[in-house]
């Protein structure tokens, strides 16, 4: 028995190990920039302020008050629909910070409806990286308890028995809703950054309009060609052709 | 003589005693001369008349004019007698038409007239001609294009009095103004018994706001006529076809004496008037309705506006009320406009508004401007600024819906003390103050913040390791699972289990018996080679080890196919295991040797037929 104790120990301790030192590897530091840019926007030169912002994202750096502060520097210079897309990714990566949520809910203030169901804010009320260590710490709660009680360690109903139950139920319900994260998040979804929102019937000018959609709306990206980009407003049942430079996709990868 | 006629005459001999006896009255009295003018504000364009009226005496010749800047045309003479106080006197009357020659401000000078040996003479008259400016600083179009002094003669030709009407437009929108004039022209001579009685035409569907009554001489074919003028401005309510209806005038006209009647002196006194009744026609007006592409501030104002806004201080403090004073200036219904959309102000409370208006009735246009005084309190110091106010109102010129805005107010605020309710009373107690909880002044986005910056990389669920860490507790059960159940198998089936592992377990037994070789002691060797053995057969026999008797092992040997040969070399292995237990001195080490490998080698051969 102690020699499986020690076995998956090691297993434990070696990849956690090998997990940080390799992302501590990684890590540097535009942190500096990031106050540079925040400076810069405090004395009102927000284009200087955006360049630096857009530099740190360019670079592949991300953060949740970089993505914010875009956010921000878009809203001041008027431009809603960039606004909405930057304060929708910043909340992708910190869904539970209240200034993300009270700066989109006030860019997206100009919209009759932000297509976005009670059930969406629930399944985003985390992030896919904090429903998969959740989930991880209770697959090792789960299986541990549930190998011990196969091996005859745990009888009857004595806690470690309520307990596997309880990890089971748990570890149930955070993968349905992993899944359900991952589906959103992975669901190519973009935001209208350009005043008219014309979506057209056709990828093509011309076509005809078939609907417009206000700037900082978000629609489910269906198709792509170039120059033009087949959208759907699901709530609608809608669908149409946009000009790719009117539609920027929430996800970055 | 019949008795009618002869208290007839004695009538008129009362009446002439009488008026004799008043008449040396009116004649021990002072004359009175006196001058007006119809207008002391004109346009250029225009002319004003002038009465120059002696009152109390006859003049015998009629005053010298001599007025620098005004070109004058004479306009007749009016006699008359009027009672004042139960004594009549004589009225008489010089009229005169004046055309100014410049604009400014203009002196009629003292006019003089002789009366018996004596000169009397009027005061001097100010009048202020400017240029014309057709009716209004905001009218251009229109305003000047019509002589104001110029009338049109009737359609029924002239006659000494009349009464005419007509409106500058007869299609309009909702709102628009149309400019009623009614014109009561008389000739200059003409003696009225008693004032006009005038009745106003009917206007229904029309706001109507009476503009400034004109007195004015115009020429008609030659013949000086003069002209009352009364002006209206009314505004269509709705659209549709209306007609605005007759006005009237009733006057009672005194008769020309007939020279060559004896009475004529007391007709001039009894019964020789004449009512006349006059009426204007009915105009039809066609009003139209406004565009429907209606701005959504508009709020129904039709003319030509602009709007200002200022403040009346620039003393601001938190919590010190000022003034926001909107002022909307222009053309058109001036008294009905409503206060102009005032965008929300956050960062002041605002009070009620209070509006007044200032009109200019003396024009063609009804012109004017409405000021609404917005009392606000600020309520945060520092740079503070009033956004821009709009103001839509409907051209009728342009047919066009047009958005005027006055430009923002930045303001900057003092700090200072901001009671609970905003205005309340220092003096009111702690309990008396109204309840106040959190007030938004501005809602913009929250401020920029400071936080970790990362590269970006794969997200911790994509990771390898992450996914092999996860993989471990599967299988920790997985084998779990398989361990417990080869457990089942081998507790379930033992026998079968002993039969199979016989062998393995004897030659783990005798690995262990040959590190026994080197002990001087024999008896922990030949120990392990009879457990070695006794175990290996229990297994295969699925017997107990301790219970073992050889007569049945024999037989089971047997039973099995083991050759006596082999039989006979177990048994003495056993026998002399069981010797070397209890006389160990007599086994010398290459004998323990020998009888290991004996033993290996035995158990190799029962394996095979096993």
């Amino acid at each position: 028995m102690s020699r499986w104790l020690c076995v998956g120990l090691i297993s434990v301790a070696l990849p956690i190990g090998c997990w940080a030192a390799s992302d501590a590897g990684r890590k540097s530091d535009p942190h500096d920039a990031l106050v540079e840019a925040n400076q810069l926007f405090e004395k009102g030169d927000l284009s200087r302020a955006l360049n630096i912002y857009q530099d740190l994202v360019q670079q592949g750096f991300e953060g949740a008050a970089l993505y914010y502060d875009l956010g921000n520097v878009y809203f001041k210079m008027g431009e809603r629909g960039r606004a909405v897309l930057w304060y929708e990714r910043a909340r992708r990566l910190a869904p539970r910070d209240s200034d993300i949520q009270f700066n989109l809910g006030l860019a997206r203030s100009h919209l009759k409806d932000t297509g976005e169901s009670p059930f969406e804010r629930i399944l985003f009320y985390f992030t896919p990286s904090e429903l998969a260590v959740g989930a991880s710490v209770l697959i090792w709660i789960f299986f541990i308890l549930l190998g011990l009680r196969i091996l005859g360690s745990i009888r009857g109903e004595s806690w470690p028995g309520l307990a596997l139950w309880f990890s089971g139920i748990c570890l149930a319900v955070a993968g349905a809703w992993f899944g359900g994260t991952l589906y959103l998040v992975y669901q190519p979804t973009g935001v209208v950054i350009a005043p008219p929102g014309e979506v057209r019937n056709g990828p093509g000018e011309d076509y005809s309009v078939g609907f417009t959609m206000p700037e900082g709306s978000e629609v489910t990206i269906l198709n792509r060609r170039p120059d033009w980009v087949q959208v759907g407003v699901v709530q609608q049942g809608l669908k149409g052709w946009m000009p790719s430079k009117d539609l920027e996709a929430i996800s970055l990868s | 003589m019949k008795i009618g006629e002869i208290v007839r005459h004695f009538c008129r001999g009362s009446i002439l005693a009488c008026l004799v006896t008043g008449s040396f009255a009116a004649l021990a009295a002072e004359p009175q001369v006196k001058a007006h003018v119809s207008a002391t504000d004109m346009p250029l364009t225009s002319s004003i008349s002038l009465t120059f009226e002696v009152v109390g005496a006859e003049p015998g010749e009629p005053p010298t004019l001599n007025i620098p800047d005004f070109e004058v045309e004479k306009a007749g003479q009016t006699n008359s007698y009027q009672w004042i106080n139960g004594q009549s006197s004589s009225l008489v009357g010089y009229n005169y038409v004046l055309h100014p020659t410049k604009t400014g401000v203009l002196q009629i000078p003292p006019i003089s007239i002789r009366i018996g040996s004596q000169f009397y003479s009027s005061q001097p008259i100010m009048v202020n001609v400017h240029p014309d400016t057709g009716g209004g600083p905001q009218v251009s179009s229109g305003a000047g294009s019509l002589p104001s002094r110029t009338v049109d003669i009737p359609s029924e030709g002239l006659k000494p009095v009349f009464l005419t009407a007509n409106v500058d437009v007869s299609k309009a929108y909702v709102g628009e103004q149309i400019l009623l004039k009614v014109q009561f022209l008389r000739l200059p001579d003409l003696r009225a018994a008693s004032q006009p009685r005038y009745s106003e035409p009917d206007m229904t569907g029309f706001l109507v706001e009476p503009l400034n009554q004109q007195e004015f001489m115009t020429n008609l074919n030659g013949n000086p006529y003069q002209v009352t003028e009364v002006r209206y401005a009314l505004f269509p309510t709705s659209e549709g076809e209306f007609a605005i209806g007759s006005a009237h005038i009733e006057l009672a006209l005194r008769a020309e004496p007939d020279p060559f009647d004896p009475n004529s002196f007391f007709q001039n006194f009894f019964g020789r008037t004449q009512t006349l009744k006059l009426n204007t026609r009915a105009i039809p007006v066609h009003v139209r309705a406004l565009p429907k592409s209606k701005p959504s501030n508009f709020t129904g104002a039709v003319g030509r506006f602009k709007i200002q806004d200022h403040v009346d201080t620039t003393d601001l403090e938190v919590g010190k009320p000022f003034n926001l004073i909107v002022t909307i200036e222009g053309v058109g219904n001036v008294k009905a406009l409503q206060e102009p959309a005032i965008p929300e102000l956050n960062n002041f409370r605002r009070y009620e508004t209070i509006s007044s208006s200032k009109l200019n009735k003396d024009g063609k246009f009804l012109y004017g401007s409405k000021e609404f005084k917005i009392l606000l309190i600020p309520q945060v110091s520092g740079q503070v600024s009033i956004p821009p106010v709009s103001f839509t109102y409907f051209n009728p010129e342009q047919h066009e819906y047009v958005t005027e805005t006055a430009p923002s107010i930045s303001l900057q605020v003092k700090p200072g003390k901001l009671n609970a309710g905003g205005n309340e009373s220092p003096g009111q107690s702690a309990a008396e103050l109204p309840q106040e909880g959190v007030r938004i002044v501005e809602k913009t986005i929250r401020f920029i913040k400071d936080g970790p910056v990362k590269p970006v990389g794969p997200a911790v669920y994509l990771r390898g390791t992450f996914i092999l860490m996860n993989l471990i507790p599967p299988l920790f059960a997985l084998v779990s699972l398989i361990t417990r159940r080869r457990s089942e198998i081998r507790r379930l089936r033992a026998g079968e289990y002993r039969y199979q592992k016989a062998y393995t377990q004897a030659a783990k037994m005798l690995r262990l018996a040959k590190r026994e070789l080197n002990n001087t002691d024999p008896a922990p060797l030949y120990t392990a080679i009879s457990a070695a053995v006794s175990n290996y057969l229990a297994d295969k026999f699925d017997l107990s080890a301790s219970g073992l008797i050889w007569d049945d092992l024999d037989r089971r040997l047997t039973e099995k196919g083991i050759s006596a040969e082999l039989k006979k070399s177990l048994r003495e292995i056993l026998d002399e295991a069981d010797m070397a237990r209890f006389a160990t001195s007599s086994f010398a080490s290459a004998d323990r040797q020998q009888r290991l490998k004996d033993t290996i080698a035995l158990l190799k051969k029962m394996e095979e037929v096993l």
